[in-house]
């Protein structure tokens, strides 16, 4: 890479988004939904970093706002060493084409009125990427190739195709522009385990050659552990645990974490699998709990947690973890 | 738990649903057969684009015509043959008889009218509840699926919504009328694994507290293999595998079902520095197509002669088990009857 790598090709720092909340009678309450509640991280050059955690934390909104598609109540994010927030027109731009998002919502985020030769191939087009109609074609139609679908389908609406195959829409447009920035949230949820695994290796091949950094949005820990180097876990807002990803697997330290690889269901009809459910309310965005925001569902909850908001500390090298139950740095923990 | 013909809820046969292109027909769903009994889940897996969502969509009559169109088939419910009923007939079925839980939620939810409003809406019409009580069941359910802040959270307009809480609004639609049929078309692709353990859950309970039987999509294999009592798979439009979950986990005949099977990450497998997962190569026939034998011979590893020029059946052997496959004609039903008991 030419650039330094230092502070990271992506950085955001205390990030907060905040939504007004509407109330029965239409008029705007003073509540918010504090979707994404002080979130800082880094992504270097190449780098994929995952995150996981509970439906409804901000993951979606977190993404979007490091792409300036929401705009966040406070904190900034720099794009190779570049403020966005203080970039318009023409040179916000030119950032846009290096940044490119694999929506979670197929369904809404194609336009109905234009084909699949349209979707994949304008961005292209506008940037001047492809010089003629017959190379866009034939870039569009071996764009679909990688994603599984036949090149037949460029002269589909997106009305046209089966939920898993809108997905792959989705991922071939963001993967047009050979961004050096993606943010794929939840980008294999509609598709079969076969396609899933076509489109994780194809995904891992731009990494290693284009240098591709990522941040990978899933619910699924088994691609989340093949693909990414880092993995960050959220719960409500924050950032609650982060470590590399094998370390992650092999010590999960915070309780959320831990009970998010206990409910992964086997497959296999013939092992029991019971996990243990969390018990306890599913605290809420608009009125998070005092002390710690897991507490209402921890299983180890005590009494500091209630009072103290834990820190997200450095439990080991590179071992991120905001827990009261994890002691102090040195000490070797259990 | 294999039930008897006779005990199922719902009965599809022969089904077909083409698309009309000028004079040309192709079939998306090309002689489809199920059957689901009394407090079953049945698992509907397959390839993205296979035809699942049209096959569930025809249940309740809502393939999109145009351009699709059921040209045949029967489906049977409650002594009725569902293809034969009025429009008005139909609607009666929808939500009270059969509910759907539909793959994409923004597709099936009004974008200008609150999540709260719309299920109120299904108890107001279906239940007849003054406003009041429909709301307050409104907010129970909403809880009940684990959407944080209930009585705040009715509020909300679905672009309000991340994508999981539409998916449990949507499974809150779907159990309003406690119907005998809920079909589930990826119904927790956006839920993290513990919300999903808690959905999962309460269609569990569903079932044995109501006998409400399943037809379950997915592309899950953990979930069918918890959840399913019996797995369909389809491929190209038609179903090529069928059985006891359990006997097609430790049994896989088809090859497409062998290919998934191995497609299947697992955790402990995936190492560092690992660099590929395992795929089936090649992609699905257009449908409508000319083959003169089986689909899915140009991506089989065991393709023989005979798989080119013949149209494999749906072979029935064993305990409630159909495969399309020659090698099952040929060797394998010598195989299973042998070791079957
Ligand atoms: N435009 C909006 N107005 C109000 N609230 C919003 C808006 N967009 C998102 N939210 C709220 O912000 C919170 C975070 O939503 P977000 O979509 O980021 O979650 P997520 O982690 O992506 O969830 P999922 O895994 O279910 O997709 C949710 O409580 C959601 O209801
Ligand atoms: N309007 C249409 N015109 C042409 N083809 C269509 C149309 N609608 C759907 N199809 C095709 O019908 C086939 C079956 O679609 P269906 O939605 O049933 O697939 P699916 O099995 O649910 O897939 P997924 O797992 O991706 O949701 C797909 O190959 C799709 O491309
Ligand atoms: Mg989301
Ligand atoms: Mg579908």
């Amino acid at each position: 890479m030419k650039r330094v790598a230092h502070p990271g090709l992506v950085s955001v720092e205390d990030l907060y988004v905040h939504f007004p909340l509407h109330s029965a009678f239409m008029k705007r309450s003073r509540d918010v939904v504090r979707a994404v509640d002080g979130v800082s991280l880094g992504i270097e050059p190449g780098e994929t970093l995952g995150l996981v955690g509970e439906s409804g934390c901000g993951k979606t909104t977190l993404g979007w706002s490091v792409l300036k598609l929401v705009r966040p109540t406070a904190g900034r994010v720099l794009f190779d060493g570049t403020d966005l927030s203080q970039l318009t027109g023409r040179p916000l731009r030119r950032f846009r084409r290096h940044m490119q998002l694999i929506f979670q919502d197929p369904y809404g985020s194609l336009n109905p009125r234009m084909t699949v030769y349209n979707i994949v191939g304008e961005a292209m087009r506008v940037h001047g990427i492809v010089k003629s109609r017959k190379a866009q074609r034939e870039r569009v139609a071996s764009l679909l190739e990688t994603v599984g679908l036949r090149s037949d389908f460029i002269y589909r609406y997106p009305h046209e195709l089966s939920g898993g195959q809108r997905q792959r829409i989705g991922i071939a447009r963001a993967l047009a522009l050979e961004p050096r920035f993606l943010v794929a949230d939840e980008p294999l949820s509609a598709l079969d385990v076969s396609i899933q695994a076509q489109i994780v290796n194809l995904m891992k091949d731009l990494q290693e050659k284009l240098k591709i950094s990522m941040l990978f949005i899933t619910h699924d820990l088994k691609m989340v552990k093949f693909l990414s180097h880092t993995i960050a876990v959220m719960y409500l807002g924050r950032i609650v645990e982060k470590a590399p990803a094998d370390e992650l697997f092999l010590h999960p330290l915070h309780p959320y974490t831990r009970a998010l690889m206990e409910a992964i269901p086997v497959p296999d009809p013939l092992s029991k699998w019971q996990p243990t459910p969390l018990k306890g309310e599913i605290p809420s965005p608009i009125h998070p709990p005092t002390g710690c925001n897991f507490r209402t569902r921890c299983p180890h909850v005590f009494e500091l947690c209630e009072r103290a908001d834990p820190h997200l500390l450095e439990a080991k090298a590179g071992h991120l973890v905001a827990c009261h139950l994890v002691k102090e740095p040195e000490e070797p923990t259990s | 738990m294999t039930q008897e013909a006779s005990e199922s809820v719902l009965r599809i046969e022969g089904l077909r649903v083409v698309i009309k292109r000028g004079r040309r027909k192709n079939a998306v769903v090309d002689g489809v057969d199920l059957s689901i009994g009394r407090g079953e889940v049945l698992g509907l897996v397959g390839e993205s684009g296979c035809g699942k969502t049209m096959t569930a969509l025809s249940i309740l009559r809502l393939v999109p015509d145009p351009p699709m169109e059921i040209s045949s088939g029967r489906i049977l419910f409650g002594g009725r043959d569902l293809l034969k009923l009025s429009a008005s007939g139909i609607r009666k079925v929808r939500g009270r008889e059969i509910s759907m839980i539909f793959q994409e939620p923004m597709s099936a939810l009004n974008p200008v009218h609150t999540c709260g409003r719309q299920v109120m809406e299904v108890f107001q019409v279906h239940k007849g509840l003054s406003r009041h009580h429909a709301r307050t069941r409104t907010i129970e359910l909403f809880e009940m699926v684990g959407i944080p802040a209930a009585s705040t959270r009715i509020n909300a307009y679905p672009h309000e919504l991340s994508g999981g809480m539409l998916q449990r609004v949507m499974v809150a639609m779907a159990i309003v009328c406690r119907p005998p049929l809920i079909i589930a078309d990826e119904p927790t692709t956006a839920l993290d694994v513990t919300i999903q353990a808690q959905v999962l859950e309460l269609l569990v309970k569903l079932r044995s507290d109501f006998g409400t039987s399943l037809l379950f999509i997915t592309h899950d294999l953990g979930i069918v293999a918890q959840l399913a009592n019996r797995i369909s798979i389809m491929y190209a439009g038609q179903i090529v595998e069928e059985g006891p979950v359990t006997e097609i986990f430790s049994t896989p005949v088809h090859p497409y079902t062998l290919g998934l099977l191995d497609s299947v990450p697992r955790l402990d497998e995936i190492a560092e520095g690992q660099s590929r997962l395992r795929a089936i190569g090649g992609v699905a026939p257009e449908p409508g197509a000319l083959t003169t034998g089986c689909r899915f011979a140009d991506r089989c590893e065991f393709v023989f002669e005979r798989c080119r020029s013949e149209v494999p059946e749906l072979f029935t052997y064993g305990e409630g088990r159909r495969t399309r496959c020659f090698l099952v004609d040929e060797a394998a039903t010598m195989r299973i009857s042998q070791e079957a008991p």
